[in-house]
């Protein structure tokens, strides 16, 4: 079979990923780069006796390193073995998705042109000359529909067929530039030398590690004006205009989400609404599993194991250790899917930009712009890719405190912690206590990234620039791969961690140094004994909260496994509403899962702000839980 | 000596107006019929006369095709902070940082 290695380029929203899921369907697997925790997509596509090696690199604009992820993108293509570049478009807006089609024709290696969303271009009334526009860069130009499988094995054809030549466009920039490249051109073996050049007068920083230079001018303007001139005098013979002025939806579904006063109120009844349907539409199919778990597999399972005589204690560790820990968490399933569906949604179709538009104001007096502001939505998902999505922030500072606030958005598996205390002390009004926890979240997270920003992280106030896609309906198989893979990691988490952490904690409840022992003499009775009195003025000075809190640490869903097999009926006897209430903001905002942790100290790289995160977060929940159960008494 | 602009290397000369991030050091007084970017009004026509933003994020809004001449529209001046610009077949949204640095000459 033969073997190319392909890779996947292009501009934020111009359909990549969905291209990518389409071309490798569920066949790819996500890592991260070497270093930094930038998404590496990879996948294999078959294709008439073909291999071919997919990469997915991150949505960039230029492969000019702003940020890390450019960075990324642009090591790779460099420094990689790269048998063909496939540069995606979006083909109803040329003009910006050209110019790093322009960048990358320079590098010298094979590019295909992967023109994205023709049917948008014929909606648009635009008409492209495929012909003329693949003469005169000189490359090969697939029309694509990416959403609907359309061109895909026209685009698979030519990246097979692709011939191992160079390019030969060539962008001539005017005599005095061009004198300038022809005096700077290297010979070198794996770059292109009127590469090396242009990027000798741009003054850009990667030829220094390249070849030793000393130029001490900056013709970047010139550079990059004279690009743009050239995709609009291009665009001008290959493009034909038959409707004019179009107003697409996009203008206006903005006319009302960007509005002055609709704007934040439609972003508030956006949240609202995703909130209480999954919280109720999930909470249908949660009582469901709930049912089925523990009204009908585990008595089954019981009295299977009843029959056949096996020894009690494995009896009880698989009844009541695993199903029950195991189970317990499981069937927080659907809420967790609902949730995700329509995080990526929010992501997909465009809206993400106008929040982060709309917020900015309000961002920006705390110290932080609108940008920093869909890391926190992306929170309420799960803090790991969030607080990862802050490397799109381009200030330092920004994306230290971005990264410090984010375990204080409610993330998905604290919310059966919440769920499932709150039907059992606040039955009818399980959604409204639930949302007063996301809140209490948000407005901790704000407080103390004013704090940060006024204290740790003084900086000057950071630039803000980010395009408004045109917003599209989200591809359903792209939603669903992504919720997929979420959905799997909750599932493969709860077969794994929680299933170890269940076991454990069942032998912790059931032995003692002597062996077999009652449950208030065990080790976990022990260890619960000796940190419970710290949590005697939250509310919940009972050793079995305490030992559910310290497994928690490991991942929040423990919490529910761990109060399943711990408490069973006697809840009621633990907890009165109240304290309930000041231990689920507690969990809210405690020390965050070990997954959350180990991004912090990666995408910080410094233990430093690891363990500052955790003691501040600590702190944090002792004191607000305190407070609230202490003010409680006094009111209630 | 050369005066490099976009990495900015002196720092005697500071602008009254842009402070030391300024790219026109003391010397940035508006010519004749331009304001920034962030004083326009929505649905006005305009044209890149300088970016008075400097180093690397100069570099970005250039290469986001906010090139010198360059005409553009203001869709979005009502944020008190981002202004939306429609340029080059797309939307942009610029913070306060940058928009004041921004200059631009109305054109009908």
């Amino acid at each position: 079979m033969n073997k190319i290695n392909a890779v996947l380029v292009g501009n934020p929203n111009s359909g990549k990923t969905t291209l990518f899921n389409r071309l490798t369907g569920s066949k790819h697997h996500v890592g991260n780069w070497p270093g930094v925790t930038v998404d590496k997509k990879e996948g294999t596509v078959v294709y008439k006796n073909n291999e071919i090696n997919l990469v997915d690199l991150p949505g960039i604009y230029s492969i000019f390193p702003f940020s890390i992820e450019e960075r990324v993108s642009r090591e790779y293509i460099l420094e990689n073995e790269v048998d063909v570049i496939v540069n995606i478009v979006n083909a109803s807006n040329l003009e910006r998705n050209l110019y790093l089609t322009l960048q990358l024709l320079e590098l010298g290696k094979p590019v295909i042109l992967a023109l994205n969303m023709m049917d948008a271009v014929e909606k648009k009334g635009i008409e492209i000359n495929l012909r003329k526009l693949e003469k005169e860069l000189s490359i090969t130009a697939i029309p694509i529909i990416a959403v609907k499988d359309v061109g895909k094995n026209e685009l698979l054809d030519s990246i097979t067929e692709i011939s191992k030549d160079r390019i030969n466009f060539k962008l001539d920039y005017g005599e005095h530039i061009e004198n300038l490249i022809s005096k700077y051109m290297v010979k070198h073996q794996d770059y292109d030398e009127r590469w090396i050049a242009i990027k000798t007068i741009e003054n850009d920083e990667v030829i220094k590690d390249i070849i030793k230079h000393d130029f001490d001018e900056d013709y970047t303007n010139q550079i990059t004006s004279k690009k743009y001139d050239y995709i609009d005098e291009l665009l001008e013979k290959v493009i034909v205009y038959k409707k004019n002025n179009y107003i697409g939806m996009t203008d206006y579904i903005d006319k009302v989400t960007t509005h002055k006063y609709f704007g934040i109120p439609i972003f508030l009844m956006i949240m609202a609404f995703v909130f209480f349907l999954t919280f109720n539409f999930g909470g249908i199919f949660v009582e469901k599993l709930d049912f089925l778990f523990n009204d009908i597999f585990a008595p089954f399972v019981d009295a299977t194991l009843l029959k056949m005589e096996v020894f009690p204690w494995l009896r009880s560790l698989i009844v009541d250790g695993i199903i029950g820990g195991v189970g317990g968490v499981l069937v927080f399933v659907p809420t967790i899917a609902i949730l995700f569906v329509f995080i990526t949604i929010l992501e997909d179709s465009g809206y993400m930009a106008r929040a982060a538009l709309i917020m900015d104001k309000w961002m920006r007096k705390i110290g932080l712009n609108g940008k920093s502001f869909i890391p926190m939505i992306m929170g309420f998902g799960c803090n790991v890719p969030a607080i990862m999505s802050t490397k799109a922030l381009e200030d330092e500072n920004d994306r230290l405190v971005a990264i410090l606030i984010n375990p204080f958005m409610s993330c998905g598996a604290r919310l059966p912690v919440y769920a499932f205390l709150s039907s059992i002390f606040f039955k009818g009004y399980e959604a409204i206590v639930t949302f007063s926890l996301y809140l209490l979240g948000v407005l901790i997270a704000i407080l103390m990234a004013f704090i940060f920003k006024k204290t740790l992280f003084k900086s000057e106030e950071s630039p803000f620039i980010m395009e408004l896609p045109d917003y599209n309906v989200p591809d359903i198989k792209s939603v669903s791969i992504h919720v997929w893979e979420k959905v799997k990691g909750y599932i493969v988490n709860a077969g794994t961690v929680i299933f170890l952490a269940s076991v454990l904690l069942w032998f912790a409840l059931n032995y003692n140094f002597a062996g077999p022992s009652e449950f208030v003499n065990s080790f976990g009775a022990m260890i619960g004994k000796s940190i419970a009195p710290i949590f005697a003025p939250l509310g919940f000075g009972d050793w079995r909260a305490a030992l559910t809190l310290i497994s928690g640490a490991v991942a929040k869903e423990i919490v529910v496994a761990n109060m399943h097999i711990l408490f069973g009926t006697t809840i009621n006897l633990i907890f009165s509403p109240l304290s309930a209430y000041s231990f689920m903001v507690f969990v809210l905002l405690y020390v965050p899962c070990v997954a959350t942790i180990g991004t912090i100290k990666r995408e910080t790289n410094s233990w430093k702000w690891m363990f500052f995160s955790i003691f501040y977060q600590l702190i944090i929940a002792w004191t607000v839980s305190m407070l609230i159960y202490q003010i409680g008494l006094l009111i209630f | 000596m050369r005066i490099d602009i976009n990495r900015g290397g002196f720092m005697n000369n500071t602008c009254r107006k842009h402070g030391r991030g300024c790219a026109f050091r003391n010397n940035c007084d508006l010519p004749e019929g331009c304001v920034y970017l962030n004083n326009v009004k929505e649905n006005t026509n305009v044209e890149l006369e300088e970016l008075c933003n400097n180093g690397r994020l100069r570099r970005k809004l250039q290469e986001m095709g906010l090139t010198k001449g360059v005409k553009f529209t203001v869709i979005n001046n009502t944020h008190n902070g981002p202004v939306v610009i429609s340029i080059r077949g797309s939307k942009l949204a610029l913070g306060l940082g940058m928009s004041e640095k921004i200059m631009v000459k109305k054109f009908a």
